[in-house]
């Protein structure tokens, strides 16, 4: 993964109405055209949907701005996690390690959060992502958002009740998978039968 | 405040109320809520209503969309939580400053824990709407709060996707178990 050519990797962004810092996010390559613009951005994002123009910026000064190119593996399953990525441009491929090799899981674009597990539990990176086209992104490094948090900043708590509402929300949506599962157990069976087959079919494909 | 307490009556000395000053000295006795003082905890009271619930009350019961988590003053509480259909534990708890049906403070998702009390128990009723209103003043108690429920979130998908992991990656062991619970069902003898 390539670090963005136009900054270093230390320089940080600022948007309009933010005190102190650089003053307009648009003298610097973010991409995104103008203060404005990458602030709309932000707050398009489910995760940032609560936060304010100073909320953004403080943000954004913990951010950095990277590219990959096609095939770049922006994180490997099993590595420790230690950032979070907003996907700003680009399409990036989710996939989990299977007996028969790697099984796409998801497919991500503009707009995407991805690895926000990094901002709260010290848990390896449960998937690989790679990017399938030329990819830029936000990375929020895990210790500085710590550092926010440790200073009871209003803008990491509300990015943290937002995350707090999509892992309930996923939290939910495993448990009722479950329960259908075992309440109905005669409706899958025949999926289970199926998924076996499969399993065996990947693992045989990857002996040849 | 309540004064009559919740569930069914019980001809027995009533537990008496507690102050504000034990309420907020009980509460920073909990690892949640430790450090923080008085500043800290008077707009956090002033946003709950103290309930009184008596021995076999719910607080919460499974299935339910609350908007209102509560916060045990003293008393002892019993959760029981059902992993999967048939598979249920449960845990007392009775430390002042335990969260209970904190879920409900973030959204209107259905109860998967049932709450009862075992005796005679105080708790602080927080809504939701309270508990969002004093996160956006920055008062510290809403954000051990939020730190707690995240904790506890975090150890909960872990969990299920552990369970879902299990399930999916020995489908062979599934399967017998699906057979079996398929075959109880249709005959229950």
């Amino acid at each position: 993964m390539s670090q963005d050519k136009s900054r270093a990797p230390d320089q940080r962004i600022a948007v309009k109405g933010m005190s102190g810092g650089p003053k307009l996010a648009s003298r610097v390559n973010t991409g995104l055209d103008s203060s404005e613009t990458i602030f709309n951005f932000f707050r398009s994002i489910a995760l940032f949907s609560l936060l304010d123009a100073d909320e953004v910026a403080q943000v954004l000064r913990i951010c950095t701005i990277e590219t990959a190119a096609p095939g770049e593996i922006l994180f490997d399953e099993g590595e420790a996690a230690k950032s979070m990525l907003i996907l700003e441009h680009g399409e990036v491929t989710v996939t989990k390690r299977s007996q028969g090799g790697q099984v796409q899981i998801a497919n991500l674009g503009d707009g995407s959060i991805i690895g926000e597990m990094a901002l709260i539990a010290g848990a390896p990176r449960s998937a690989r992502v790679k990017a399938v086209a030329e990819t830029r992104f936000y990375r929020l490094d895990g210790r500085h958002f710590d550092a926010l948090r440790r200073q009871r900043s209003l803008a990491a708590y509300k990015i943290l009740l937002m995350l707090l509402e999509t892992l309930g929300d996923r939290h939910q949506m495993m448990l009722k998978r479950v329960h259908e599962l075992f309440a109905h157990p005669e409706d899958h069976i025949e999926i289970f039968e199926r998924h076996c087959r499969e399993l065996i079919e990947r693992a045989q494909r990857a002996l040849e | 405040m309540s004064d009559n307490p919740k569930g069914p009556s019980r001809e027995r000395k009533r537990m008496a109320r507690p102050s504000e000053r034990e309420i907020i000295k009980a509460l920073s006795f909990n690892r949640t809520f430790v450090g923080l003082d008085g500043d800290d905890f008077s707009p956090f009271l002033a946003e709950t209503r103290l309930e009184l619930f008596a021995e076999g009350a719910p607080l919460t019961s499974r299935g339910d969309v609350s908007s209102s988590g509560y916060i045990l003053v003293s008393g002892c509480v019993e959760l029981t939580t059902e992993h999967m259909p048939g598979r249920r534990a449960s845990r007392q708890h009775f430390a002042a400053g335990t969260l209970i049906s904190g879920a409900a403070l973030i959204k209107d998702w259905p109860q998967d824990q049932e709450c009862v009390a075992v005796q005679e128990t105080y708790a602080l009723e927080l809504t939701r709407s309270g508990f969002k209103k004093l996160l956006n003043t920055g008062n510290n108690v809403a954000f051990r709060l939020l730190d707690e429920l995240l904790e506890g979130v975090v150890a909960r998908v872990s969990a299920a996707n552990q369970l879902v992991d299990d399930i999916y990656s020995h489908p062979d062991e599934t399967l017998l178990l699906l057979r079996a619970r398929a075959a109880s069902e249709t005959n229950p003898g």
